[in-house]
C-alpha cells in the first residue's frame, strides 16, 4: 500500500479505519520530501515538528472519540507568501527578509481548523510576479496532496483558480487588489474540490469576499466523498449546455472528443482578445505598485545598511531589496498611474478590462462553459493573453492536463461565470475521465 | 490693510471623528496610551492585510453634510494618495479623491452684524497618520496609535474675505461639529486642524492670484494672525514688483511669521488609484433620511430661537450657542426661571469667567442656577450677593436659597432696618455729604460704599440710593 499514491477520501478512509494514524502519514510525507530533496527543490521552509505535533493531536482526538476536522491529518501546502503566524513568510523578495508575521491568513485558520497538516511553505519567484512551477513539482513529487498559493505554473497537474471573492485574500501577500490572487494545484480534481470547500467562504476581514449563503444557497462543490464515479454518460453532464471554444486555440482532434460526449461545441472568437495582455500588464503592475509601496524598511523586513537621512533609507532599502522584475513591474506602475498618464493608462484599462467581462459575459450567457485549450505550440504571448482571462473577469478558470496522440501537451482551461466552480468540477471531472479513456493522457 | 487689495481665503478642515474603532480595523481611537498599543496589523500596514471600512464612519460624514448643507452622493469611491513617510504604514493614505461623500454645501456666517454664506466644496472620509516622536540618543521614533484613526476633511470654497469671516466660519463649523457630536474638535489635540489657502488681488479683480497654502494653525488665535501676516507678506511681494510663489507655508507661532515649506515644484504626485481592497460606498436614501432625523437643532436654529423666544440680542445668542452642552446648559435652565435676559447674562459674565467653554462642564446644577436668578429677580438679593453666592455653589453645589439662609445673605429691602444705617452713614461722611450738596453726584458712592461696608453688601442698591436721597435733602 503506497500512502503517496491515496487521494485525501482514501487517506481519510484508512484513518477511519484505524489502518494508519494521521502521524503515520505526515511523516511518510516528510520522509519523502527529504527523500527527493524538495525540502530544497520545491520548499522554502519546513514545519516538521509542528507538522507531527498537530498530527499527534489529531490522533489523540480521533483516539479520545472526537470527529476531526474535514482535513484531518491530510498535507495541504501554501506557497511562501501566505502569511502563516510564527513562520518566516518572505514571499520570494529580499525586502521581506526574516519576516515573520504576527497572524494567520484566513486561509491558514481556515484549512488548520479542519485539521490540515502544513508540512511547509513552497517556494515562488518574488511576489509571484512569474510563472512557476514548485507547486507543481510539489504536487507531482508527492510533497503534499495539495498546493494553496500564488504558483500556478507547470504541467500534468489539476489547477484553479477560484472566482474572485470566494476566497479571502486577507493574509496573501502577493496579492494585487482586484486580480484572482491564489490557485490551487492538485493532482486529482476531488483532493481539489475538498480543499476549495474548506478555504472558500465570507471572511469580515476581506470587503471583496462574497457571501454566499446570501447569494445562493444552493452553492456546494464536489465534497470528495462520494464513490468515484463510474463510466459517465452524456446526461451526467447535463448541466453544460455548450462548451464554447476559442477558435484562434483550437484544436480538431479535441473537438471531436468533446462532441463525442454528446455535447455541443462551437468554435466562436473573442474579439476583445487582443486587449486582455496590455490591460492586464497595466492595472497589475499598478496595484503591484501601490501595495508594494509599504516595503519602506520602517516597520519589518529588510532594510539597508547604507543611508545617512530618510531619503536614503528608502532608496536603499527598495534598491537592493527588490528583485529586477519587481522594479520593473514598480517603475511601470507607478508610470501609469501618474497624474499626467491615469487617464491614458489605468483608466482605459479598466475601461477595456469592462469592455472583455461584458463579452465574455455574452458568451456564457447561455449556461455554457468556455474551453481555452492553451498547447505548449501556441505563441508565447497569446497563451499568456487567456491565461489571465481568469483574472480580467474575475471568473473561476479550472485547468486539466491533456496529450492528444501526437503527444502534445494541452492544457485545458475551462472558464465558467463568477461562482460556479461546482459546474466546473463536476464537467472537468467528467472529461478527464474519458480523455483518458480515450488514449490520450498520461 | 491696504484698500486697493482684497484678501481671498478658502480653508481645509480636518475634524476627527470620535468612533470607537478606526476607520478600517477595531483597534480604539483613544487619544494617547503607551505608544503603539492601540494599533494591529492593519493599521500599521503588515503584509497581506486588508482594510474594512467603518460604517459607522460614513454614517458622521453623513451628518457631517447634512450639517452643513451638503448633498449627499448615492455612490461614492475610496482612493489611495500615494506619498513615503515613516508615520503612514502603508505608504498610502486612504481617502478620497474623485467622488467624496458630501459635496455642494453651506454655512452662513455674521460678522459684524453683516450675514454671508459660505459655500462647502466637499466632505470626504480619510485615515489619520502616526506620529513621529524625537528623542535624543534614540533618534526618531514612530507612534502608530493614531494610524487609522478616522477624518473627515471639508473643504470651502474661496469665499472668505478676512481674518474675522475665517474665524467665523471656523467657530461655526466647529459648533455645528459639536452640536452633531461627531468629533470632540480638540485643537490642542489635533481632532480639529485647520489649513488655510490665501491669495489676495486687486479689488474688481476677476482672476484669483497665486495662493499659498499654510499649515501648524493651532488655535483660532493662530489662524487670526496667520493670515494677517501672510497677507501683508503677499500684498507687499506684489507692490515691491515681486510674484507669489504657490507653496505651502508653516506658521510659527513665535515669530508670527510663515516661513516657506515646500513649494508646487516639489509637490508630490500622489498617484491617487481607485483602492480596490474597498468596495465601493452605496448611500441610500432611507440611510440618509434615518440620520437626518438623529440631528439635533443646530446653532443657527437655536440663535434664532433665543433671539425670538428670550428675547436676547445676537451678541449674547452667539455666546450661547457656542457649543451644545452650554446651549442646552442654558435650555434647561431658562425652563425654571422668570427672567432669560438675566441668565443669559450671568452665564456670560459669571459663569464663563469659571469654565472653559471649549469643553464645558457645568460647574454647579442649571436647577440651582435658575433659582439663583429668581432670587435675583425677585429682589432676594442682590447682584453684588449673587457673586458670593455664586462662589459658594462652586465650592459646594447647594441651593442657592440655602446658601443665603446659611450665610445670612438676604437683601435688606425694609426700610426700618436700612434708615439707622443710612443715618449713620450720613453723619459719619461730612466730606461726601459736603460735597454731594455742593453738586457732585459722584459723592454719593462714597456714602453707599460705607453702608454696603456696613450690611454685608446686603442692602438694596435702589432703596439706599432712594433713602439716602431724601435723607440728603
Amino acid at each position: 500500500m503506497n500512502i503517496l499514491d491515496k487521494n485525501i477520501s482514501e487517506l481519510a478512509d484508512l484513518m477511519d479505519k484505524k489502518e494508519i494514524t494521521s502521524e503515520e502519514i505526515v511523516k511518510i510525507y516528510i520522509q519523502n520530501i527529504s527523500e527527493k530533496g524538495l525540502d530544497k527543490t520545491v520548499y522554502k521552509s519546513l514545519c516538521v515538528e509542528e507538522a507531527i505535533k498537530k498530527a499527534k493531536k489529531i490522533d489523540k482526538k480521533r483516539k479520545d472519540g472526537a470527529q476531526p476536522g474535514a482535513l484531518a491529518g491530510i498535507p495541504i501546502a501554501v506557497t511562501e507568501d501566505i502569511s502563516t503566524k510564527g513562520i518566516l513568510t518572505e514571499a520570494g523578495s529580499k525586502i521581506l527578509k526574516d519576516y515573520i508575521p504576527p497572524f494567520n491568513a484566513t486561509i491558514i485558520e481556515k484549512l488548520l481548523a479542519e485539521d490540515a497538516i502544513i508540512p511547509g511553505k513552497v517556494k515562488i519567484p518574488e511576489f509571484s510576479l512569474e510563472d512557476s512551477e514548485y507547486s507543481a513539482r510539489c504536487v507531482l513529487d508527492k510533497g503534499a496532496l495539495v498546493v494553496v498559493g500564488s504558483s500556478g505554473g507547470g504541467k500534468d497537474v489539476i489547477k484553479l483558480e477560484p472566482s474572485y471573492g470566494l476566497v479571502s485574500r486577507y493574509g496573501i501577500i502577493s496579492a494585487t487588489s482586484s486580480l484572482s490572487p491564489l490557485t490551487l494545484v492538485a493532482k486529482e480534481i476531488n483532493d481539489l474540490a475538498l480543499v476549495l470547500d474548506i478555504i472558500s467562504g465570507y471572511d469580515r476581514k476581506d470587503s471583496t469576499s462574497v457571501d454566499l449563503t446570501q447569494r445562493d444557497g444552493s452553492f456546494k462543490h464536489n465534497t470528495g466523498k462520494a464513490a468515484p464515479p463510474v463510466s459517465p454518460t452524456a446526461s451526467d453532464v447535463a448541466p453544460v449546455s455548450k462548451v464554447k471554444i476559442v477558435r484562434e486555440l483550437s484544436n480538431n482532434n479535441l473537438v471531436e472528443d468533446i462532441k463525442k460526449l454528446g455535447i455541443n461545441t462551437e468554435e466562436i472568437i473573442i474579439e476583445t482578445a487582443k486587449y486582455i495582455l496590455p490591460a492586464f500588464r497595466i492595472l497589475s503592475s499598478a496595484e503591484f505598485a501601490s501595495a508594494t509601496a509599504r516595503y519602506d524598511g520602517i516597520r519589518y523586513g529588510y532594510r539597508s545598511d547604507n543611508y545617512e537621512d530618510r531619503e536614503e533609507l528608502y532608496k536603499n532599502t527598495r534598491s537592493e531589496g527588490f528583485g529586477k522584475e519587481a522594479k520593473k513591474t514598480i517603475i511601470f506602475g507607478n508610470h501609469v498611474i501618474n497624474a499626467g498618464q491615469y487617464d491614458r493608462y489605468y483608466k482605459k484599462s479598466q475601461q477595456v478590462r469592462s469592455l472583455i467581462k461584458d463579452e465574455i459575459d455574452k458568451i456564457l450567457k447561455d449556461g455554457s462553459i468556455l474551453l481555452l485549450p492553451l498547447s505548449d505550440n501556441l505563441d508565447e504571448n497569446l497563451k499568456k493573453s487567456y491565461k489571465e482571462l481568469g483574472s480580467m473577469t474575475g471568473y473561476p478558470v479550472l485547468s486539466i492536463p491533456y496529450r492528444n496522440a501526437k503527444d502534445e501537451y494541452i492544457e485545458l482551461s475551462l472558464l465558467s461565470s463568477g461562482f460556479d466552480e461546482k459546474t466546473l468540477i463536476q464537467f472537468a471531472d467528467k472529461i478527464e475521465k474519458i480523455l483518458d479513456s480515450h488514449g490520450g493522457g498520461e | 490693510m491696504d484698500k486697493d487689495y482684497e484678501i481671498v481665503i478658502g480653508v481645509e478642515v480636518h475634524v476627527e471623528l470620535k468612533t470607537k474603532t478606526k476607520i478600517f480595523c477595531a483597534c480604539t481611537t483613544e487619544f494617547g496610551g503607551e505608544p503603539n498599543t492601540h494599533c494591529c496589523p492593519v493599521c500599521m500596514g503588515f503584509p497581506g492585510t486588508l482594510p474594512v471600512l467603518n460604517e459607522e464612519v460614513v454614517n458622521y460624514a453623513i451628518q457631517a453634510g447634512l450639517a452643513t448643507n451638503c448633498e449627499i452622493a448615492e455612490n461614492s469611491k475610496q482612493d489611495r494618495k500615494h506619498y513615503f513617510y515613516p508615520d503612514l504604514p502603508t505608504s498610502y493614505q486612504i481617502s478620497q479623491d474623485e467622488l467624496p461623500i458630501c459635496y455642494n454645501g453651506r454655512l452662513d456666517i455674521e460678522v459684524g452684524g453683516n450675514k454671508k454664506t459660505i459655500g462647502i466644496t466637499r466632505i470626504h472620509i480619510e485615515e489619520d497618520a502616526g506620529k513621529l516622536i524625537h528623542r535624543d540618543g534614540l533618534g526618531t521614533l514612530v507612534d502608530y496609535n493614531r494610524s487609522g484613526v478616522p477624518l473627515i476633511e471639508i473643504v470651502s470654497e474661496p469665499d472668505l474675505r478676512s481674518a474675522e469671516e475665517t474665524r467665523a466660519f471656523l467657530q461655526k463649523l466647529r459648533a455645528i461639529m459639536l452640536y452633531i457630536g461627531v468629533s470632540d474638535c480638540k485643537m490642542n489635540e489635533g481632532s480639529f486642524r485647520c489649513d488655510v489657502n490665501l491669495s489676495v488681488r486687486k479689488k474688481g479683480e476677476k482672476e484669483y492670484g497665486t495662493r499659498t497654502e499654510m499649515k501648524n494653525l493651532n488655535s483660532f488665535q493662530s489662524v487670526m494672525r496667520a493670515i494677517e501676516y501672510e497677507a501683508q507678506r503677499q500684498i507687499k511681494e506684489i507692490k515691491d514688483g515681486g510674484t507669489i510663489i504657490q507653496e505651502t507655508r508653516r506658521f510659527d507661532q513665535d515669530s508670527g511669521k510663515t516661513f516657506s515649506m515646500r513649494s508646487k515644484e516639489d509637490a508630490q504626485d500622489y498617484r491617487y488609484l481607485p483602492d480596490a481592497d474597498l468596495m465601493p460606498i452605496v448611500i441610500d436614501k432611507a440611510r440618509i433620511e434615518g440620520l437626518k432625523k438623529t440631528l439635533p437643532d443646530l446653532p443657527d436654529v437655536r440663535k434664532k430661537l433665543y433671539m425670538e423666544r428670550y428675547g436676547l440680542n445676537s451678541y449674547d445668542a452667539e455666546q450661547l450657542i457656542s457649543s451644545i452642552d452650554i446651549a442646552d446648559y442654558f435650555e434647561k435652565a431658562v425652563k425654571l426661571c422668570k427672567n432669560p435676559k438675566t441668565l443669559a447674562n450671568i452665564m456670560i459674565t459669571e459663569v464663563f469667567r469659571i469654565v472653559d467653554t471649549d469643553d464645558f462642564a457645568a460647574p454647579f446644577s442649571y436647577k440651582h442656577l435658575a433659582e439663583l436668578v429668581d432670587l435675583l429677580e425677585d429682589g432676594t438679593i442682590n447682584s453684588s450677593t449673587s457673586k458670593k453666592i455664586l462662589e459658594e455653589m462652586i465650592k459646594e453645589d447647594k441651593s442657592p436659597s440655602v446658601i443665603v439662609k446659611e450665610k445670612d445673605l438676604e437683601q435688606i429691602n425694609d426700610v426700618d432696618t436700612l434708615l439707622p444705617i443710612i443715618q449713620e452713614a450720613i453723619t459719619s461722611s461730612k466730606k461726601a455729604v459736603k460735597e454731594y450738596k455742593g453738586g457732585k453726584e459722584k459723592a454719593l458712592q462714597a456714602i453707599i460704599g460705607k453702608i454696603m461696608g456696613k450690611t454685608g453688601g446686603k442692602a438694596n442698591p435702589e432703596t439706599t440710593i432712594k433713602l439716602l436721597k431724601e435723607n440728603l435733602k
